[in-house]
């Protein structure tokens, strides 16, 4: 026999919750050169006009999952460095469980982007580790102003004791 | 720039390789870019007090370096349309990473040349520390 379930009736509720985040700030050549600098990516599609301006794209879009990475300011940042609007649950321990980038279009210089964060599944499973673990999977949808979705991405997040 | 058609790709062809090594710069860079400051991906003594042996990789930059890793293999104006991805095991800053990938399935669908691929990570000793898939939609 496993030992009590630690999913609560108010974790529980949680599933559906939607929740508007704070806009990230309007995208910029120096933040995407940042970004391409942490990760080698050279691809001159992110920093060189010129290039861009001869692509598909007509001109400088920042790199797939720029948009998923970046949050907003450094005032939703906490103590320990770490986003404020993440979802937490006080007294667990916090793990990822893996993502899922949906790409539908390219963010561009000067989009600023808003997002929407929903909880779609809120379940509990047994580890031999840990022993339980609630798993709470959310999808944060990222618009453009033009109030064109740009990407999803589908989150989980693995809580215990 | 050699464009990369659906029609020559099979499946069990392998992704070219990405290599990267992960130093404290690169963290501390991609920490200034995203604004994530999480001291566990940054300050020794903060992921020390944490139980690790050093500041850790966030999962997010395998998602990134994934990205890449589909990105320059289809080349514009190849898009990559899904990528999904999961850490297995704690990569820590100056580890060698090896990004890899194989295509697994090409259909059409909707009007698209699709193609997915599984996708991992291997770190400097071999080891699995991510697996993932992407799906990308290529030229005919």
């Amino acid at each position: 026999m496993s030992e009590d379930s630690i999913l609560t009736p108010d974790i529980k509720a949680m599933l559906g919750l939607e929740t508007d985040l704070p806009d990230l700030e309007p995208i910029d050549k120096t933040t995407i050169i940042r970004y391409v600098q942490a990760i080698s990516d050279l691809n001159p599609l992110y920093t060189d006009e010129e290039y861009a301006k001869e692509t598909v794209y007509g001109g400088i879009i920042a790199p797939p999952a720029f948009i998923f990475d970046v949050i907003p300011t450094a005032t939703d940042i906490g103590d320990d460095g770490r986003d404020v609007t993440r979802i937490a649950l006080p007294g667990f321990k916090i793990a990822r469980g893996g993502n899922e980038y949906q790409f539908l279009e390219p963010a561009r210089l000067g989009d600023v982007i808003s997002r929407k964060r929903k909880i779609v599944d809120v379940f509990e499973r047994d580890s031999k580790k840990v022993g339980k673990i609630i798993f709470i999977v959310y999808d944060t949808t990222y618009s453009n102003q033009d109030a064109r979705v740009l990407g999803i991405n589908r989150e989980t997040l693995l809580f215990f004791k | 720039m050699e464009k990369v058609s659906f029609s020559k790709i099979s499946v069990g062809d392998e992704i070219p390789e990405l290599v990267k090594k992960v130093t404290l710069i690169d963290l501390v860079q991609y920490a200034a870019a995203t604004w994530n400051f999480f001291l566990t991906h940054i300050d020794k003594e903060f992921a020390q007090k944490q139980g690790f042996q050093q500041v850790n990789i966030p999962a997010a930059y395998f998602g990134a370096c994934l990205t890449k890793l589909v990105s320059d293999w289809i080349k514009d104006p190849g898009q990559i349309k899904k990528l999904g991805y999961r850490v297995i095991r704690m990569s820590f800053v100056d580890d060698t990473l090896k990004f890899k990938g194989k295509v697994s399935k090409k259909y059409q669908e909707a009007g698209q040349n699709l193609v997915d691929s599984e996708l991992w990570v291997e770190n400097q000793d071999g080891v699995q520390v991510a697996t993932a898939t992407a799906t990308v939609s290529v030229l005919g």
